[in-house]
């Protein structure tokens, strides 16, 4: 199975996402000081957790987006994902009960979509991939997906 | 089309009166000024309210009485409710996940039962798919229909299947009750017992000089204070507890048949709950530390459909299904030979052989956390030259810190005793939890992924943990097993079905 990575795009949703985390962070820093004037103790306070977090905000997207990776084949799918704690997810083709491509605003101005594999248990996500991949890996899944019930039913008889 | 029992519009008109008279109350209450008065004319005018709101329930119940309805059709079961909302579901039989049967206290002055039919959906998961309100008599016909259709058999033939006598494969009688409530109050009075000492050494010997404003309102008071509310909770759970065991739990019973199981319970709401075989996704032991103390367990079941969200707190299932309410280690094989012989638990194959991965993170995150609150707190106090404070704050955050290691760390250790799994031909025996142990058996039928967790470091020393999602509803599908050797993973992987 070859690794594939998501469409490059979905970063800039991170980013953006994140950019805005981070605005929120600066509110009770920044919001007090305009209205008071400038408060020594808050802004030292301010730097060291806005630097903390900021420098994580920023750096988390990349991180992620390098270690996010997907894989399928004729029996299983792969999900790949986490930064520091690594997870691997392996579900078997048959079990799979229905797909689903969903599409956000931001998403579908960068036409991005997101896979959604539904279980009998838990759903999983492969986030932003291309409109033309996510069509292809569906169709690709279905038809595996048929397969698999066929033999698994013959092999029931 | 079928409509519901007509019983079901006399009590449709005391129920409400029933719910007008809390509104009424509940307005009443509200309308009261500082001294607990109501003027005359807020009285009417919650009574007149009330009066508008038990009309309008009245018209919404009737209502609902009217466009109610279901059918048994050959293949499915066919059920329409709702006035503003109209629900229509179909329901094959073969995709029948439970049946229950639930009879509250006024409901059965007026000879009523609810019987609710569960499919295995993860979008209704919170609520039944087919809900239909019987006379008493006519539902036990009901349900004896839909199993026998559920079988694929005719009527006559469960009849002759009713007639052989049912034996009754636990016992829940009063001394087992008064263990099971014994056990949970324990826990509550240890709680309360360390908290008191808590508040109390920390007031007595690290605080003595905190001012409460109030030259009456001594220290010793405060604790006092304190200890009486944790009583007041200890009670009200001892209370809770003994509501539970001996209410709740009443006429205890679980009946087997060839292919189906069946639980009954309750003094007041009695519940009648039955499914297949087959239906059981997995089972869980659950263990608290008292439990583990003297050796009790109890047995909960996956069953979709079958639930019982009022379980006592100090259980971590919350919406899990009872099928043992208590009994003895020792026992689970026993009963579990009885009523579902493939789960029984086997002893674990591969744990961890390394601790500090069980406390690294904890560690860590906890670390960063505590010094944040640290930093933040102390950096104003210190621009505003309050040395005095800035000492007790410094001096309450690291003790704090320091319980919250130890905590982890006899909890954590706790895991590292109690992790483990065992994988056989067709099932997975996965040991869980710290100072709440849990066993989880799943079989392999039903397991649908396999979530391998690791970092860096761990990978390198060869340590896995493990999340399996198995095909349950979508609160409690995933069972968590930490740092476990990485041999275990192909195994695991092999055993799914592909």
């Amino acid at each position: 199975m070859n690794k594939n990575y998501l469409d490059s795009k979905i970063k800039k949703i991170w980013y953006l996402g994140h950019s805005l985390l981070f605005v929120l962070l600066l509110i009770p820093f920044v919001i007090p000081q305009l209205i008071e004037g400038f408060i020594l103790p808050l802004t030292i306070v301010g730097i060291i957790i806005c630097s903390g977090f900021g420098w994580l905000l920023f750096w988390l997207p990349g991180a992620k987006y390098s270690r996010y990776t997907y894989s399928y084949k004729e029996d299983r799918i792969q999900i790949n994902r986490g930064v520091i704690f690594k997870h691997e997810i392996v579900i078997p083709v048959c079990q799979i009960q229905d797909l689903h491509l969903n599409q956000g605003p931001l998403m579908q101005i960068l036409k991005l979509q997101t896979l959604e594999i539904s279980t009998a248990g838990s759903n999983y996500q492969i986030y932003g991939l291309d409109n033309e991949v996510a069509k292809q890996i569906l169709a690709e899944l279905e038809t595996y997906l048929k397969a698999r019930i066929e033999v698994l039913s013959n092999e029931e008889i | 089309m079928k409509k519901f029992s007509k019983k079901l519009i006399p009590y449709y008109f005391i129920i409400n009166i029933v719910y007008a008279g809390f509104l009424f109350f509940f307005l009443n209450s509200s309308f009261a000024d500082e001294n607990g008065k109501v003027t005359e004319e807020f009285t009417k005018i919650a009574l007149l309210i009330a009066v508008i709101g038990y009309v309008v329930l009245l018209i919404y119940s009737i209502l609902y009485y009217n466009k109610s309805g279901y059918e048994l059709k050959e293949k499915e079961i066919y059920c329409t409710r709702g006035v503003l909302f109209k629900k229509q579901s179909i329901l094959e039989y073969s995709k029948i996940h439970a049946i229950n049967k639930k009879q509250g206290l006024i409901q059965r002055i007026f000879g009523l039962c609810t019987i609710t039919i569960d499919s295995g959906s993860t979008n209704t998961a919170h609520q039944s798919e087919i809900i239909i309100i019987e006379g008493f008599e006519s539902a036990d016909l009901l349900m004896n229909e839909i199993k026998a259709k559920q079988n694929n058999e005719t009527t006559e033939n469960t009849t002759i299947e009713e007639n052989i006598e049912k034996e009754n494969l636990y016992n829940f009688n009063a001394k087992t009750k008064f263990i099971y409530t014994a056990l949970n109050c324990l826990g509550a009075f240890i709680t309360v017992l360390i908290i008191s000492i808590f508040v109390g050494v920390l007031f007595t010997y690290v605080f003595p000089n905190v001012d409460f404003g109030d030259e009456e309102f001594e220290h010793f008071d405060f604790v006092l204070l304190i200890v009486g509310i944790l009583g007041l909770t200890l009670a009200i759970s001892l209370f809770a507890s003994v509501m539970v065991s001996f209410i709740q739990y009443h006429d205890f019973k679980i009946y087997r048949t060839h292919n189906s199981i069946e639980i009954n319970y309750g003094l007041f709401t009695k519940h009648q709950n039955s499914f297949k075989l087959n239906r059981v996704k997995g089972i869980r032991i659950n263990q608290g530390i008292i439990k583990r103390i003297f050796k009790f367990v109890t047995i909960n079941l996956e069953v979709i459909g079958y639930s019982n969200t009022t379980t006592n707190n100090n259980e971590q299932a919350q919406s899990i299904g009872v099928l043992i309410p208590l009994c003895k280690y020792n026992e689970i094989d026993f009963y579990l030979d009885k009523i579902l012989p493939n789960y029984k638990p086997e002893p674990k194959d591969y744990k961890t052989i390394k601790f500090l991965p069980f406390i690294s993170y904890f560690l860590i995150f906890g670390a960063i956390s505590f010094g944040l609150a640290l930093v933040c707190t102390i950096i104003p106090l210190i621009y505003f030259e309050l040395w005095t404070e800035t000492l007790y704050i410094t001096i309450g955050i690291i003790l704090t810190f320091i319980i919250f290691v130890l905590i982890v760390c006899l909890n954590q250790l706790f895991a590292y005793q109690n992790n483990g799994i065992c994988i056989n031909d067709n099932k997975v025996t996965i040991y869980r939890g710290g100072l709440n142990k849990e066993i989880a058996v799943v079989l392999k039928n039903n397991i649908i992924g396999i979530e391998k967790i690791t970092t860096y470091h761990r990978n390198k020393e060869g340590i896995n943990s493990y999340i399996i999602h198995f095909k349950s509803n979508a609160m409690t599908n995933t069972i968590k097993v930490n740092n476990i050797s990485i041999e275990t993973y192909e195994e695991l992987l092999n055993l799914m079905t592909y």
